[in-house]
């Protein structure tokens, strides 16, 4: 009787409708540091005041005018706010994961947000998501992700960054740009009103970002500068 | 004879063991030695490998694709995070699926669902005989509904464990691994789950 049942179970699972797998490796590859490290488990005390702590400095370089100018002076770069810490706080256990938003077609992802997006000339897979004034496209370049937004005044993206990690000024497509490297960084999220959601922050490893036109543009996953250049040189 | 679900499984999947004469395809305990040492393409081979089971089983419980995706992303991560202390020479596969299974079981508990295997039969028939008639068909589809029913009716332990070891095409060993069980006790809950589910199909009309 058991061999019977056993039997038909086999034959239930060929008979499943179940979705088709889709392709999440280069996505998580893209969001990983450098190497394998043992997850911090703080108490939850601990990563309640290394937030806020976090927070108020990223809070106090840019509520000082003069700082928050500079910033934007220097870099040239609109919609990403980059604040260097003392130390970076721990990220939780459980970040959220990366939501790309809705897959949508390659050939339509030029005009499918609110501004001209750039297009490397074989993309893997291409997201749209609403998340950001303006939409956010995501494309999957190989193992390499390209986000891209529209830029402006308020922030969308906060960097914490800290001891060991390298940025560096440079121009990419004629444009200014940064390239930060080294340590891993933490990246958050703002909400629409430009302020940062702690919910989003996950660490990061090089990134390679610059304003080009009205847009921003960020490079994620580029294990050299010269890789992200190639692949920034490549947009149309 | 029925096609057993591991022999399927088994030839979707890429192959796990090292073929010495096949060097252009790297060993899965080398995938994982480079990978702990920071390899990140040897790790993403390592996922390619088995991304396609662990979604299937975050699927079965959650029931929603996007909760599955995000459930194998985020095992995804977390498995490369503790890859230092995954023990050489143990089997990735099967660890990978119990990080995917416990994301998605998390995933289900933060939604408010009950726990429960969302089993949709597919529209298309699976031929198993060389000629069944239409009336055998239909026989045959009503009595795959009636199982799926069964199955979804029992608890989630007795689900999980059918479930890793017939609709996954996981082994005991695997499934021990998967579940967090010793062998021995996979076996025997496999057995009562059974028993449990043949009790819930009698007591259910044939179709």
């Amino acid at each position: 009787m058991t061999a019977r049942l056993e039997e038909r179970l086999t034959d239930l699972a060929a008979a499943l409708e179940l979705p088709q797998t889709p392709d999440l490796v280069p996505a998580v590859i893209a969001r990983l540091p450098e190497r394998p490290r043992r997850p911090s488990r703080p108490p939850a005390r601990v990563l309640v005041l290394g937030f806020a702590t976090a927070l108020v400095l990223a809070g106090a370089a840019l509520a000082v005018p003069p700082s928050r100018h500079a910033i934007l002076r220097v870099l040239g770069l609109q919609g990403v706010r980059i604040v260097r810490v003392h130390r970076l706080p721990p990220v939780p256990r459980h970040p959220r994961p990366l939501r790309l938003g809705a897959r949508i077609s390659p050939a339509g992802a030029r005009h499918a947000a609110d501004f001209r997006a750039l297009e490397p000339p074989n993309p893997t897979a291409v997201y749209l998501a609403h998340d950001v004034p303006g939409g956010r496209i995501s494309i999957l370049a190989g193992q390499l992700l390209i986000v891209e937004f529209r830029g402006s005044v308020t922030p969308y993206i906060y960097k914490l960054i800290a001891g060991g990690t390298v940025t560096r000024r440079l121009r990419v497509n004629g444009a200014h740009g940064l390239y930060i490297s080294g340590s891993p960084h933490e990246l958050l999220l703002a909400d629409r009103h430009g302020n940062p959601r702690m919910d989003t922050v996950r660490l990061e490893g090089n990134v390679l970002v610059w304003q080009q036109g009205a847009v921003t543009l960020r490079i994620e996953g580029a294990r050299t500068l010269s890789q992200a250049l190639a692949l920034a040189h490549t947009l149309r | 004879m029925y096609p057993r679900v591991a022999t399927v499984l088994a030839i979707r999947e890429a192959p796990t063991r090292h073929v010495s004469s096949v060097s252009a395809v790297p060993s899965e305990q080398g995938l994982i030695a480079a990978a702990q040492a920071g390899d990140r393409d040897a790790f993403a081979q390592l996922l390619a490998r088995h991304q396609a089971v662990a979604f299937r089983a975050a699927y079965l419980v959650t029931g929603s694709s996007a909760d599955a995706e995000d459930a194998v992303q985020e095992a995804f991560l977390k498995s490369w995070l503790a890859l230092q202390r995954f023990r050489s020479g143990s089997p990735f596969r099967p660890w990978l699926v119990q990080i995917a299974i416990n994301e998605a079981r998390n995933r289900r508990r933060a939604s408010g669902r009950r726990a429960g295997l969302e089993l949709r039969l597919s529209a298309t028939p699976v031929t198993i005989t060389s000629s069944p008639s239409a009336e055998a068909e239909a026989l045959l589809g009503a009595e795959r509904a009636q199982l799926a029913s069964a199955l979804a009716g029992l608890d989630e332990r007795d689900q999980l464990v059918i479930s890793a070891r017939y609709l996954l095409g996981l082994s005991e060993a695997e499934t021990a691994t998967a579940l967090k069980l010793r062998r021995g006790t996979v076996k025997s809950r496999t057995a009562r789950a059974l028993g449990r589910l043949q009790a819930r199909l009698q007591e259910e009309p044939s179709p």
